[in-house]
């Protein structure tokens, strides 16, 4: 006969040590990601005094230069960082105060410029001094020197949401080997109190075990004899069979109770746009992106100009190394738009987004009838949306959830011209007089010929 | 012993097998991924288009068209002014906003401004949005206070030099002709007036 107590010692050790395995696999993975980032070395070295006085240039260039050029980077125009290197001096002071003039009389390095970008010509500035002009030179040459600047502080933080797995998955795991601990641990206790009486009975028939007891592997004979014993006990085959059905039968009447509603549902997005940043840290209001909410049916995903309106200077570089974003990229790619010329090709396609909310056509929803009319806030129906990197189903959309709503909300008819008739209808009932069919709108013509 | 070590190991093996598969299975029955359940799901698929949706009955395959050129929207003022720096001086000349200064309009101006413009010009008009205060975007220049890049002071900016500037963008700022219809255009351009004066 087998000591199953033994046995199960063994089992003790085992799980404990894949539970401890579980346990340790998220935080190895943070670790090792940790470990990784490394932060930069910033190389600045100090330039040769320039002539002019950058502290009162870096007034100027932030008041009249930053929205079409950065030090580092091509925005509208050139990345101005080492200009002092490609142009003289005067040629600067003369192409700053008035770079058209200069394009038309048809000044070489000038005209090559205009080509190259895209012919917008620069705006120009005869309202500074020459002093104004080299002082804005000479806080480029102090800024520009000091090379790209690393603007995230310290190394980063580790990213939590896309580590590849799940919380979902952790947990169950976790919950799964408590459970089975549970089961262990009773099971134990049974087959204690099962091999107690079968020590009785084999005492009892030492004659009929020996037959069995000739072939020549012990083990599987005595579980098989367990387990034939185990089958014939009718109490615990019908209370086995019970426990079954009752579980399967309560997840499957709450399955019932599910169906069609989707709360949670949280696709994989062709993009990987964050509300957490976008609503959130950047505070940009819902309706920047879904503008049709206050005068459509629809919410509406923003077409990607929209997107553009913003990510044609906000590249992300700073996170990846000097390369534009890779979601950023695919903007571009929808677009066809080409980051280094700053051009719109002909070859763009659209994103295809995947829908979350899926209302059926069965019921009629208006979004401007919420948003604009009742003026709820988008985070009454859509959740804690600013928090969201992936968003997600926040409510059912069942007809109860509707309609519970509907039972508690107030209709605030102030200003609105909607209630105007129903309002006086009541007013006159207030009043004690007759309220005729006309008076709810009974002769309007639709009313009969529809 | 050795044997009944294996025996053990194989059962070990077994279980940790049947967790991985019961846990498997259980994270399965709540995948976010998926939309779960459903009974007759074909009232979920319309047969009418959803404006986001694809579309095999026209070349470019989606459902939401551009309206054909040359054609106006009903209710569309259209503004007849090129995206040059002659249709922006003949903007500023001739474009006067249609709208009655009151109340509402400057209330919904407001509301529209603070939704499009602020991120980057702030809720006063300033040039200090929340964007670039982050540090995140070049700031523009103050209604009050500051030079427009086109030449003049932005207080003196007119109806039709901000309505242009909207409808086409200038410099950074892109163009906001899909966010805001004329009507909503001109109600922004009252309420940016009202910025101009603060001082």
């Amino acid at each position: 006969m087998r000591n199953f107590s033994s046995g199960f010692k063994n089992l003790v050790k085992s799980i404990t040590l894949f539970t401890f395995f579980i346990f340790s696999l998220p935080t190895l993975v943070c670790a090792q990601t940790t470990a990784v980032d490394t932060s930069k070395a910033a190389a600045s070295t100090v330039a040769t005094a320039p002539s002019g006085d950058a502290a009162a240039g870096e007034a100027l260039f932030k008041a009249n230069c930053t929205s079409c050029h950065a030090l580092n980077k091509r925005v509208l125009g050139p990345a101005l960082a080492g200009v002092n290197n490609r142009h003289n001096e005067a040629w600067l002071i003369k192409w700053i105060k008035n770079s058209p003039a200069m394009v038309a009389s048809g000044d070489k390095e000038a005209v090559k410029i205009y080509e190259e970008y895209n012919k917008a010509a620069m705006t120009p500035f005869p309202q500074f001094s020459d002093d104004d002009v080299k002082n804005i030179l000479a806080y480029i040459k102090v800024e520009g020197d000091k090379g790209p600047v690393d603007k995230t502080d310290g190394p980063k933080l580790p990213p939590s949401a896309d580590a590849g797995y799940s919380n979902y998955m952790i947990f169950g795991l976790i919950a799964v080997v408590i459970v089975a601990f549970l089961v262990i641990l009773l099971l134990n206790k049974v087959i204690g109190t099962l091999e107690r009486l079968l020590l009785k009975r084999d005492n009892a028939g030492i004659t009929l075990l020996e037959d069995e007891q000739l072939d020549e592997n012990h083990q599987p004979k005595d579980k098989l004899y367990i387990a034939r014993k185990l089958v014939k006990n009718k109490k615990l085959v019908f209370f086995v069979v019970l426990c079954g059905v009752l579980t399967l039968g309560s997840f499957g009447w709450m399955d019932l109770w599910n169906t069609g509603v989707q709360t949670g549902y949280q696709p994989v997005q062709p993009i990987k746009f964050s509300h957490q940043l976008h609503a959130g840290t950047n505070q940009i209001k819902c309706q920047y992106c879904h503008s049709s909410a206050w005068k459509s049916k629809h919410a509406s995903i923003p077409s990607a100009n929209v997107c553009m309106n913003c990510h044609k200077y906000v590249q992300a570089t700073e996170k990846y190394n000097g390369e534009i974003s890779p979601e950023i990229k695919k903007i571009y790619a929808a677009l066809d738009y080409n980051p280094e010329t700053q051009k719109y090709g002909e070859n763009t396609r659209p994103i295809e987004w995947i829908r979350i909310h899926n209302l059926p056509d069965l019921a009629y929803f208006n979004h401007s009838q919420h948003v604009k009319v009742a003026g709820i806030e988008c985070e009454k129906c859509h959740g804690p949306i600013k928090e969201m990197a992936e968003v997600y189903q926040y409510s059912p959309l069942t007809m109860k959830w509707c309609i519970n709503c509907h039972r508690v909300t107030e209709v605030n008819s102030k200003g609105n011209a909607y209630y105007d008739k129903v309002l006086a209808a009541h007013e006159k009932i207030k009043k004690g007089e007759k309220v005729t069919a006309a008076v709810l709108g009974g002769l309007e013509c639709g009313k009969c010929h529809y | 012993m050795i044997e009944s070590m294996l025996v053990m190991n194989k059962k070990i093996a077994i279980i940790v097998f049947v967790m991985i598969a019961v846990s498997a299975i259980i994270t399965s029955c709540k995948d976010k991924r998926s939309r779960g359940l459903e009974y007759a799901p074909n009232m979920y698929e319309p047969i009418a288009y959803n404006p986001d949706q694809k579309n095999a009955n026209f070349a470019d395959g989606k459902t939401a068209q551009t309206p054909p050129k040359g054609t106006n929207p009903i209710g569309f003022a259209r503004f007849d002014y090129p995206d040059t720096r002659e249709g922006y001086d003949a903007a500023s000349l001739a474009a006067v906003n249609p709208l009655v200064r009151n109340k509402k309009n400057l209330v919904e101006g407001q509301q529209l401004y603070l939704a499009m413009c602020s991120p980057c010009h702030g809720d006063k008009g300033a040039g200090n949005g929340h964007i670039v205060e982050l540090g995140k975007y070049p700031a523009p220049p103050s209604y009050a206070n500051g030079t427009s890049s086109r030449g003049g002071a932005m207080k003196d900016l007119t109806d039709g030099k901000i309505y242009h500037t909207i409808q086409y963008g200038l410099n950074l700022m892109g163009s906001y002709a899909s966010q805001l219809s004329p009507q909503e255009r001109w109600k922004v351009v009252m309420y940016v007036h009202e910025l101009q004066t603060i001082k």
